[in-house]
């Protein structure tokens, strides 16, 4: 599996940190990974220098040339200014976390998620929960950062947490998926391919040049995919549910009986073990 | 054959044409509706979700309770690839077998039933948020204290008993008159986009054009007298509350 390099992710957020020793940001060591970092800012104070705050650090951030994912509380700030932030940096993946129930937060039956909620990293955590195969109340004390005296703050983190937010919301798997399902049906339903369609859909597409060739392309790299559902969820069965259906679309004649029908069955497996919202 | 007339709405041809050369077929009349138009039929068909600002939008609620008000009679039907059975659903990839039992069964639109959800972004939600009295996003909150201090500007200045520089010391900046009205906009065209997959789109489609109307006002701090009453400011700002009141009557 290819390893993130070079990968910025910043967390705007009220930073227990931070907010003990006064500072508004500060960079996080990926263990084993010395081009990956977390930024941290500190959301208190003044809404404009926070701003200005993130913008430096999305300009340095840009100017190493790195792959930078902005995720900011919900309520760091307001509406405007999100959208002023958007608007100048439509280079960064830019999303939003809220409520404990995002992805970014600490979940202990998936073992993904970075955060706690009480404005820090999981640590020291005493966590319940239900396991989600057998059904039985679990619990369980959890550090996810790791003691380091080479890194500056005092600590890293796992590579594997970080690879694993950082492929959700670059990602987007549910929504992904669904929205290429909807627009996949439009199209093949708006055609009406007979029966003596013998071709695939991926070739159909290829050969019509469509922007939808380009994304079920994308959507149909397993190789790339199935490794980022895997981190991103871990659990076999969706991905054996994804790789399901991508061998279906590769292999199955458009023309074939029921084509329709067995292509909604595929998505609707995938599209109901992915566990969060479709437009979070 | 029941003679049913059916109209239809959907951001994509290609489904549509589909069920439309279906229904032909079947001797139903189908032709599209223009938002903004009268809806003249007897069936209403909404194609959904919609692909809208980027987003597949799930509009049917909101669809549902505009026909609710305005066309009670009228027999709405979603239509969609969500393996589905419900006598309001249509699903496109399982078509009923008898089009005339199948609508005569469907619920008119004032009759309660549960709305199908088609997996896509709850507009509904949004309309809530925009509409709500607090909060990050809401255009009421943002709004009233503008409809307020104009009001209160242009009635003084009616009964003589105040000059426009003297109300836009003690109520204007106040208020923060212009910023507010910055922050409106910025609320306003958030959610414009997302709105232009609704049978009342041309609301919000009006208060665009009224707020470009008065735009000239608030470019110059809200300062000059003279582009408050010749603009007729007040006026188009209770133009702007009256369709936004329309519209949140679609939420309730």
């Amino acid at each position: 599996m290819q390893t993130l390099q070079n990968a910025v992710m910043i967390i705007l957020w009220h930073w227990k940190a931070l907010k003990e020793t006064q500072r508004i940001s500060d960079s996080i060591d990926i263990e084993n990974s010395p081009s990956c970092t977390i930024v941290r800012i500190d959301d208190s104070g003044d809404k404009d220098s926070i701003v200005e705050n993130i913008k430096k650090q999305l300009y340095k951030a840009s100017g190493n040339n790195s792959k930078v994912l902005l995720l900011m509380h919900n309520n760091s700030l307001d509406r405007e200014r999100f959208r002023e932030i958007e608007q100048v940096y439509q280079n960064a993946k830019i999303d939003y976390f809220g409520g404990g129930k995002d992805y970014i937060y600490y979940n202990p039956a998936t073992d993904t998620g970075l955060l706690n909620q009480f404005d820090d990293f999981i640590q020291n955590s005493l966590l319940k929960w239900i396991d989600p195969i057998t059904g039985e109340n679990r619990r369980a004390q959890k550090t996810l950062v790791i003691p380091s005296a080479e890194s500056q703050s005092g600590f890293v983190i796992p590579y594997k947490y970080f690879q694993a937010v950082w492929q959700y919301y670059a990602y987007q798997p549910k929504r992904t998926a669904f929205e290429l399902k909807e627009k996949l049906f439009i199209y093949l339903v708006g055609n009406q391919f007979g029966e003596t369609e013998k071709r695939e859909l991926p070739v159909i597409l290829q050969q019509d040049k469509s922007i939808l060739g380009a994304l079920l392309s994308s959507f149909l790299d397993t190789s790339l995919n199935a490794n980022r559902i895997k981190e991103i969820y871990g659990k076999d069965e969706i991905v054996l549910s994804y790789e399901k259906l991508c061998e279906y679309i590769k292999t199955t004649p458009v023309g074939h009986r029921n084509y329709l029908q067995h292509l909604r069955s595929y998505f609707s497996n995938l599209l109901q073990l992915i566990p969060e919202k479709i437009y979070g | 054959m029941a003679d049913f007339h059916i109209a239809y709405w959907a951001a994509e041809e290609s489904a549509a044409g589909f069920l439309g050369r279906q229904l032909q077929q079947q001797g139903f009349s189908w032709r599209p509706y223009e938002l903004g138009t009268v809806l003249d039929c007897d069936i209403f068909i909404l194609l959904s979700p919609v692909w809208c600002n980027n987003h597949f939008i799930s509009c049917d609620k909101t669809w549902k309770k505009y026909l609710e008000l305005n066309y009670p009679e009228v027999r709405f039907i979603s239509a969609g690839f969500d393996r589905i059975a419900q006598e309001n659903y249509i699903d496109l990839l399982d078509l009923p077998e008898n089009w005339s039992t199948f609508f005569l069964n469907a619920r008119i639109s004032r009759d309660a039933f549960d709305i199908i959800d088609t997996g896509g972004l709850d507009i509904s939600n949004k309309l809530r948020a925009f509409f709500e009295g607090h909060g990050n996003d809401s255009i009421l909150q943002i709004f009233s204290p503008i409809y307020m201090a104009l009001r209160i500007v242009r009635d003084e200045i009616n009964k003589g008993k105040s000059t426009y520089q003297q109300l836009y010391t003690d109520v204007i900046s106040q208020i923060q008159l212009t910023d507010n009205w910055r922050i409106f906009l910025y609320r306003f065209s958030n959610y414009y986009s997302f709105f232009s997959c609704l049978p009342f789109f041309s609301l919000f489609e009006m208060i665009k054009t009224h707020t470009e109307i008065i735009r000239p006002y608030f470019d110059e701090d809200c300062k000059e007298e003279l582009l408050f009453t010749q603009l007729g400011v007040m006026e188009h700002i209770s133009e702007i509350k009256r369709y936004l009141d329309e519209a949140e009557s679609y939420v309730r």
